[in-house]
This record gives C-alpha cells, sequence and structure tokens, in this order.
C-alpha cells in the first residue's frame, strides 16, 4: 500500500477525517471568528470501518 | 436555494480563506447554506481504492444526514464532489448495492433513501443562480487579467457521470463574469498531479510542471481553481517546483470564490493574502 495512501485511511480510522486541523489551524480559525472545528461523526465512522473490515485491513499493513 | 453544506477535510483544516469567501459569496446571490453536522470523511478516492465497499458506505452516511435535512448537499471540494455524487448515483441505480450498504448503515441508525441530489458550488452558480447574475454582482471587475482555469479532474470527469450535468466551461464563463479573461492552453482538462502525492512524488511534481509550463506559455497571470487540492499542488507546489527545476513561476492562485469576493467589492484580509505561498500582489491592484 503506497505510504500516502495507508496515512489516509490510518486518519480516517482514528479521527473520521483524512485531513485533520494542527493545532495552529484551530487556533487560526478561533481568532478568525470561526468555528474551532467542523464535528465529526468518529465513533459511526469506526463502527462502519469495523463492519466492512477495513480497520482490520489498515492493522494488518 | 437551499443546501446543505459539506465542507469536507481539507478546506477547514487547511484553507480558510476558501471557507470565508464562500461563506461571504454565496449568501449575496439569495443562497441559504446550512451547515451539515456530524459528518464523516467523503471518502475520497484513496479510500475508494482501498476498498470499495467502504467507500460507498462513508459517502452514504454523508448523504443520509442531507436526506434527513430534506435538501440537495452542495459541495466544494471535487474530491467530496466526486466521492459523493458517484455513490448517490451509484445507489439510486442499483438497489442490491444499496441494500448491502444500508445493511451496512444500520449499524449507525442511518437508512440510504435515494431521495436528494448533490451539487458543486458551480453548478449553483451557473445553473441556480446564473451567470448574468453573477456578473450583474461585479463592482470591481478583473479587466483584462488573464486566467488559466483549473477546474479539476472531478469537476468534469468521469463523463459518463457528468454528461449532461454542466458544460465543461461552465468554470470559465464565471470566470469571464468577474471581469477577467480566460485563455486556453494546452492539456487543461489534465489533472494536476495532487493524487500522485505520497505514491509518487517525483511524478507529481513533473505532472503540475507540465501544466504550470503551459500555463505560461499561455501568458497566463493568475490561476483560478475550486478544487481545494489543485490549489494547493499549483500555489505551494510552484515554490518547490522553482527550487527543483530552477525555473520562473510566480503566477498568482485563486479559489474561484475569492476571485469573485474581490470582484464584488469585497478585500480579503491581510492574513488570508498571507496564506497564499505564491504572492497575491500581481494581481491585487488595491484590493487588499
Amino acid at each position: 500500500m503506497p505510504d500516502g495512501f495507508a496515512a489516509q485511511a490510518k486518519n480516517l480510522v482514528e479521527t473520521g477525517r483524512v485531513v485533520t486541523p494542527t493545532g495552529s489551524m484551530v487556533r487560526k480559525r478561533e481568532q478568525i471568528g470561526l468555528s474551532k472545528e467542523h464535528s465529526t461523526a468518529t465513533e459511526d465512522v469506526q463502527k462502519i470501518l469495523k463492519k466492512t473490515g477495513f480497520s482490520k485491513l489498515i492493522s494488518s499493513k | 436555494m437551499k443546501y446543505g453544506l459539506y465542507w469536507g477535510c481539507l478546506i477547514p483544516a487547511r484553507e480558510l480563506s476558501y471557507e470565508v469567501s464562500v461563506n461571504k459569496v454565496m449568501p449575496a446571490f439569495g443562497v441559504e447554506l446550512v451547515k451539515m453536522e456530524d459528518t464523516n470523511c467523503c471518502a475520497p478516492f484513496g479510500i475508494q481504492s482501498l476498498d470499495y465497499t467502504s467507500w460507498l458506505a462513508l459517502a452514504a452516511r454523508n448523504l443520509c444526514i442531507g436526506e434527513e435535512m430534506g435538501i440537495d448537499i452542495m459541495t466544494l471540494c471535487n474530491d467530496c464532489y466526486e466521492s459523493l455524487l458517484m455513490v448517490n448515483t451509484t445507489l439510486k441505480a442499483h438497489p442490491e448495492v444499496r441494500n448491502q450498504v444500508n445493511e451496512i448503515l444500520a449499524e449507525v441508525g442511518k437508512e440510504y433513501k435515494g431521495k436528494i441530489d448533490v451539487k458543486n458550488m458551480i453548478d449553483v452558480l451557473y445553473d441556480d443562480v446564473g451567470v448574468k447574475k453573477v456578473k450583474d454582482a461585479v463592482e470591481n471587475p478583473f479587466t483584462g487579467l488573464k486566467v488559466a482555469t483549473q477546474p479539476g479532474c472531478h469537476l468534469t470527469k468521469p463523463k459518463r457521470i457528468h454528461f449532461g450535468v454542466r458544460e465543461f466551461d461552465a468554470l470559465d464563463e464565471l470566470v469571464m463574469a468577474t471581469g477577467a479573461d480566460t485563455i486556453s492552453y494546452e492539456r487543461r482538462e489534465m489533472c494536476c498531479g495532487g493524487p500522485l502525492r505520497g505514491i509518487n512524488d517525483e511524478l507529481a511534481r513533473d505532472v503540475a510542471r507540465i501544466k504550470l509550463v503551459n500555463m505560461k506559455n499561455a501568458g497566463a497571470e493568475c490561476i483560478v481553481t475550486v478544487c481545494p487540492f489543485c490549489f494547493v499542488e499549483f500555489d505551494l507546489g510552484q515554490l518547490e517546483i522553482r527550487r527543483h527545476f530552477k525555473e520562473e513561476y510566480t503566477i498568482p492562485v485563486l479559489h474561484f470564490a475569492e476571485l469573485l469576493r474581490m470582484a464584488m467589492g469585497m478585500k480579503l484580509d491581510d492574513w488570508e493574502i498571507k496564506s497564499h505561498r505564491t504572492p497575491l500582489a500581481p494581481i491585487l491592484n488595491g484590493r487588499s
């Protein structure tokens, strides 16, 4: 599996997103009046990926 | 005009000027954007290639949220657009696949019903608002600015899905509504190279360079895109390509929402201008 895809997949399983904001970006969002972060259904993503076998596929790599 | 706004991952995490510009521009055309809460990753083509069923189920979960809101979805990112549009099209056309996906979604208390459509911001501006209204809203036109448009792969492809959805040149027409001139350049339809990042960085850089050479040779003074991945590839990418190939590229890169916002007379804040890695100074002309 290419490193780029592996990193995306790991982020997805752990956070529900493939790209997550850095700490400095979260602070910047607050500074300019945007919501701190956009809400993510991480638990639902983990349940779906467990059901499809994706989590197992990734952890075996 | 009311849409469920699906932000995706990359824009809120990296491209805040795009987020701010959409929030300022779209309501000015009477487009009400209702933020979709508790969404998940779209999931992009990388996830699709790893496991097709997971891709279907994750995108379908987002579609379910739109269905629960009772409104169509508007996307901003080409990858998000591709995933949500393709999965929506697939699940509507193939009941057996829909049943399989719904068995998975039952784990999280969701059911896909196929009741809504998915649009890109360009669809909404081109089809719902209309080019004339966009043109009428322009107060500070970019008269004569030579723009190379980069629609990105998934605004127009695969054509079996997009055929009949929109004219390929919708983005160009909208750019011209701001007073700018769009230029033709070789291999305009070609990928920016971004999807190859993390897989073959050298090839990604070569692909981006080919596009930049063609844009530069055609006289581009600005690159305008709607895709956050294309944006990174050309904005940040120009620095890397300059360094690696010892060639000079200084073409400012804008999201279409930023271009339209400035054309409508709204200025970019200082932090937004600085967030662009390739300086915007040559095209601002008093707009900051």
